[in-house]
C-alpha cells in the first residue's frame, strides 16, 4: 500500500522556564492511502501536537514529514499553506463553524481559498452538505443547528474541496452518544468512498471504530 | 484576500438579514439611531443660536485629550498580551489554514477590530452634538473631532499590532513596553499638575493648564494637534503634527511588514488555550494543567467556610475577589471615581457661591459620576454563574439567588461611592443628608445598571448578537432611569425651604425609584434562573416567564 503519510524521527520541543519540555520524541509512523487511523492517549500525552504537525499547522523541531510524497518539513510557511489547503481536511472538536455565515457559506468559504470560481463552489458546497444529510439546513447559522448539525457541517467543510487527507481532532469530543455515532458513520463511510482519514481521540470506543489504533503516551509512540 | 472579501460580504449581509428577521431589533436600532441624529441636530441648531458670552473652548481641549488618553491607553495595553484579541476561535481555525499570508491574516483582525468599534464611534457622535450646543462649533468642527476619535481608533490598532509584533515571544521587551505605555498618561498629568500647583488651584488657572501647546508634544497630543489645528485654522499645527502622525504610522508598518511571526505557535496556541480554559470552566472539567492563577495558598486561606443555600455564592465570589485582589471592592474604577468625583467638585466649588453651594455641588457631582459610572460597569459576576450548574441546583428561592450572586456587584458602587463622597466631604465640606444620599443614589445607579443587564440577557440571551445586547442594554438603562429623574425633578422643584439641601431632595426619590426597579426587575429577571437552557438560545418574554415568577 503506498504510503500518504511518513514521519521519521520526529521531535517537537518547548522551551519554559529555562527548562526544555519534549511534546514529541522521536515519533515514527506511516498511514497508507485509504486507511483509516485513530491516534488516542490521555490528555497531555502529545495527541494534539501530532495532529498540528500532521495538519502542517506546527513545524517538528526536527524529523522528516513526508505527505502525500512532499517533504513537508523542508517548506517555508507559504508552502505549507497552500498543502493545508489542497490536501488536508480538517474536522476540530469545537466545531469552529464561523457563526456570522449559514451553513452553505461556511462551507463554501475553504473553497475559495482555492481559487474556485462561485457557481462551482456552490454546487461543491450543496453536494458536501447533501453527503452529511443536511440539505435542509443549508441557509441555517450555527446557533440555528445542534452540536451534532454543527459538527456534520465542519465535517462538509472538510470534504467539499475533496482532500486527500482527512485529519480529525475530537470529533465527538462535544456531542453526545447519538450525534457521536452519525459523526462516526459519516467518516466510516467517507473512508469507504477511498478517503485517508486520521483521527484523533481519548475515546476508546470511538478509536476502536478505526481500522488501525497507534497509541501515544508522553510524546511517544507506544504501539 | 477574496475569501476575505466573501466573508465580510456575508457577515454584512446576515447581520442585515438577522436585523429584519427580529422586528424588535429593527425598532431598537431606529430609536438608538434616532436618538443620535437628534442629539446632532438639537446641537447643531442651538450652536448656530446668537449668544452674548463668547465661547471659550479650553475645557473642549482638555477634554478631547483625556478622551484621546483614554480610548488609547486600554487598547494598547491589550496588545502586549497576545494577538487573540484580534480573532476569535472559529477565525483562528478556518483563516490559519488557509494559504493567505500571515500579514493579510493579521489586516483582516485588526479590520475586524475596527469594524467593532465603529459602534462606538456613532455612539460618540452624540457627544459631537453636545459639543456643537456647549460650545457653540459648527457642524464640520464637530464632524472633524468624531473623525479625530475614529482615527485614534485606527492609529492605536497600528501600534497596537507593532506592539505585539516587537513582544511577541520576547517578555523583557513586552515589561518594557508595558512601563511605556503607563508613562504615557504621565506626561499631560504631570504638565497639568505643575501649571495648576504653580499658578493655584482654580478653574482658571485648570483651564489654562488642559490648554497649553505644550500637552501637543506626545504621540498621543499629536492627534490632538491636527484636529484642533484644523478647527482653529492653525496651519503650522497642522502640517508638523501631521507629519509626525504620518511617520508613526510609516514606522509602524515597517514594524508589522518585517517583524518575523512565529504565527501560528504564539496566536493559535493562545487562542486554543484561552477557548479551552473557558469550555473547561463551562464544564467543570479541569485538566491538571489549567489553573487560574500560580498564586501559592495558605491552607487556611482554602475553603469558603461560610454560607448556606443561596448566600454560599456571595461567599464564593468574596473569596475569588480576595484571591484577586487583597482589596476586595477596590480597583481602578474607585481610583478614577474619586479622581472624578474631586475634579468636579472643586470646579464647582470654584464657579458656584452662597448657600446652595455645597448642595450643588454633591447634586453635580452624583450626575456626572453616575454618568461615568455607566463606562466601568461591567456584566458583574453573576454573569459568571450561568455557565456554571450549581446556581440551578441550589434549592432555594430564585430571586435570592439571583440576589445573592449579582450582591458583590452591587456592593462594589457603594463602596466606591462612600470613599468618594466622604473624601470629598473632607475637603469641600457638605451636609450629612446631601453626602448620604449622594452615596446612596450613586450606589443606586450601579443597581440599576445590573437589573438592566439581567432583563438584557433574559431576553436577548447570551448567544445573541453582541451589537443588538449592548443597544438594547443602553436602552433599557435609558427607560429605567428616566421615571426616577423626573421623579426626582418633581420633589426638587416643589422642595421650598429644603432646597437648602437640593442634592437629598432630588437624589432620594431617584435612589428609592432605582433600588424599586431593580428590585422588580429580578423579579421578573429569575426565569433566567429557573432553567440553565433558557438563556443558552436567546430568550423571550413569554407567559412562560410570567408562570415562572416566583417570590
Amino acid at each position: 500500500m503506498e504510503n500518504v503519510i511518513v514521519l521519521s524521527d520526529i521531535c517537537k520541543t518547548y522551551i519554559s522556564r529555562n527548562n526544555i519540555v519534549y511534546a514529541l520524541k522521536d515519533v515514527s509512523m506511516k498511514v497508507g492511502k485509504g486507511e483509516f487511523v485513530s491516534i488516542t492517549g490521555k490528555s497531555g500525552s502529545g495527541k494534539s501536537t501530532l495532529m498540528n504537525i500532521l495538519g502542517c499547522l506546527d513545524t517538528a523541531t526536527s524529523g522528516e514529514y513526508i505527505l502525500d510524497g512532499i517533504t513537508v518539513s523542508r517548506m517555508n510557511e507559504r508552502q505549507l499553506s497552500f498543502v493545508r489547503n489542497k490536501v488536508i481536511g480538517f474536522i476540530f472538536q469545537n466545531f469552529n463553524l464561523i457563526p456570522t455565515l449559514n451553513a452553505v457559506e461556511n462551507v463554501e468559504l475553504p473553497l475559495i481559498y482555492r481559487g474556485i470560481k462561485k457557481s462551482a463552489r456552490r454546487q461543491m458546497a450543496l453536494n458536501a452538505l447533501e453527503k452529511v444529510g443536511l440539505e435542509k439546513r443549508i441557509t441555517h447559522r450555527p446557533f440555528e443547528l445542534s452540536g451534532g448539525q454543527q459538527q456534520r457541517v465542519a465535517i462538509a467543510r472538510a470534504i467539499a474541496s475533496e482532500p486527500e487527507i482527512i485529519l480529525a481532532d475530537e470529533p465527538t469530543g462535544n456531542l453526545d452518544a447519538n450525534s457521536s455515532r452519525e459523526i462516526m458513520d459519516i467518516l466510516k463511510n467517507l473512508h469507504k468512498q477511498g478517503a485517508t482519514v486520521v483521527l484523533i481521540t481519548h475515546d476508546k470506543n470511538v478509536a476502536d471504530m478505526a481500522q488501525r489504533q497507534i497509541e501515544i503516551f508522553d510524546g511517544e509512540i507506544c504501539s | 484576500m477574496d475569501s476575505i472579501f466573501y466573508l465580510v460580504r456575508k457577515t454584512v449581509k446576515n447581520a442585515v438579514i438577522d436585523v429584519f428577521r427580529h422586528p424588535l431589533m429593527l425598532v431598537m436600532y431606529g430609536v438608538f439611531f434616532l436618538s443620535i441624529i437628534s442629539a446632532v441636530l438639537m446641537g447643531y441648531a442651538n450652536s448656530t443660536a446668537t449668544y452674548s458670552v463668547e465661547k471659550d473652548t479650553r475645557a473642549l481641549y482638555g477634554g478631547y485629550l483625556a478622551l484621546l488618553h483614554f480610548i488609547s491607553i486600554p487598547i494598547m495595553l491589550k496588545g502586549l498580551s497576545s494577538g487573540t484579541s484580534f480573532f476569535s476561535m472559529c477565525d483562528v481555525n478556518n483563516i490559519f489554514v488557509s494559504p493567505m499570508s500571515e500579514k493579510k491574516i493579521l489586516i483582516y483582525g485588526v479590520g475586524r477590530q475596527l469594524a467593532s468599534m465603529l459602534f462606538l464611534v456613532v455612539c460618540f457622535s452624540a457627544y459631537g452634538g453636545m459639543a456643537m450646543n456647549i460650545f457653540r462649533l459648527s457642524l464640520t468642527d464637530a464632524v472633524l473631532l468624531i473623525a479625530g476619535i475614529f482615527i485614534m481608533f485606527i492609529l492605536v490598532q497600528m501600534i497596537t499590532l507593532m506592539i505585539f509584533c516587537l513582544s511577541s515571544g520576547h517578555p523583557k521587551r513586552a515589561n518594557i513596553m508595558k512601563y511605556i505605555i503607563y508613562a504615557i498618561p504621565v506626561y499631560p498629568l504631570a504638565v497639568v499638575g505643575i501649571y495648576m500647583f504653580a499658578g493655584g488651584m482654580t478653574v482658571e488657572n485648570l483651564l489654562y493648564a488642559v490648554s497649553q501647546p505644550i500637552l501637543e508634544y506626545s504621540p498621543i497630543g499629536w492627534l490632538h494637534g491636527v484636529v484642533f489645528g484644523i478647527i482653529d485654522g492653525n496651519y503650522m499645527n497642522i502640517v508638523i503634527y501631521g507629519i509626525l502622525l504620518l511617520i508613526s504610522f510609516a514606522v509602524c508598518i515597517l514594524v508589522f511588514v518585517y517583524t518575523k511571526l512565529d504565527y501560528y505557535e504564539d496566536v493559535l496556541g493562545q487562542a486554543e488555550s484561552n477557548y479551552a480554559f473557558k469550555e473547561a470552566l463551562k464544564t467543570g472539567n479541569f485538566g491538571e494543567n489549567f489553573g487560574t492563577s500560580s498564586q501559592k495558598l495558605k491552607s487556611s486561606n482554602i475553603g469558603i467556610k461560610k454560607g448556606s443555600g443561596a448566600n454560599a455564592i456571595f461567599y464564593k465570589h468574596l473569596k475569588e475577589g480576595e484571591r484577586r485582589s487583597r482589596f476586595r471592592f477596590l480597583n481602578i474604577s474607585t481610583a478614577v471615581l474619586l479622581g472624578v468625583a474631586l475634579i468636579t467638585g472643586l470646579v464647582i466649588n470654584q464657579i458656584v457661591d452662597g448657600i446652595y453651594r455645597t448642595t450643588i455641588i454633591y447634586l453635580g457631582t452624583t450626575i456626572i459620576c453616575s454618568y461615568l459610572q455607566f463606562f466601568f460597569s461591567a456584566a458583574g459576576d453573576w454573569v459568571k454563574e450561568l455557565s456554571k450548574l450549581y446556581i440551578f441546583l441550589i434549592p432555594d428561592s430564585p430571586v435570592k439567588k439571583l440576589i445573592m450572586a449579582s450582591a458583590t456587584s452591587i456592593i462594589k458602587p457603594f463602596t466606591d461611592g462612600t470613599i468618594a463622597y466622604i473624601v470629598l466631604a473632607l475637603i469641600v465640606g457638605g451636609q450629612i443628608p446631601d453626602i448620604i444620599t449622594s452615596i446612596l443614589v450613586y450606589g443606586s445607579f450601579g443597581c440599576v445598571y445590573i437589573a438592566a443587564n439581567v432583563l438584557a440577557q433574559r431576553i436577548v440571551g447570551m448567544n445573541g448578537n453582541r451589537g443588538v445586547f449592548i443597544t438594547f442594554y443602553m436602552s433599557l438603562i435609558f427607560l429605567l432611569m428616566i421615571p426616577g429623574i423626573l421623579l426626582g425633578l418633581f420633589s426638587l422643584s416643589n422642595a421650598g425651604e429644603l432646597s437648602i439641601i437640593a442634592a437629598t431632595m432630588m437624589g432620594l426619590p431617584v435612589f428609592l425609584w432605582n433600588m424599586l426597579i431593580s428590585f422588580l426587575i429580578f423579579l421578573i429577571g429569575t426565569a433566567i434562573i429557573c432553567r440553565k437552557g433558557m438563556n443558552i438560545y436567546g430568550g423571550k418574554i413569554t407567559v412562560e416567564v410570567v408562570l415562572t415568577w416566583k417570590m
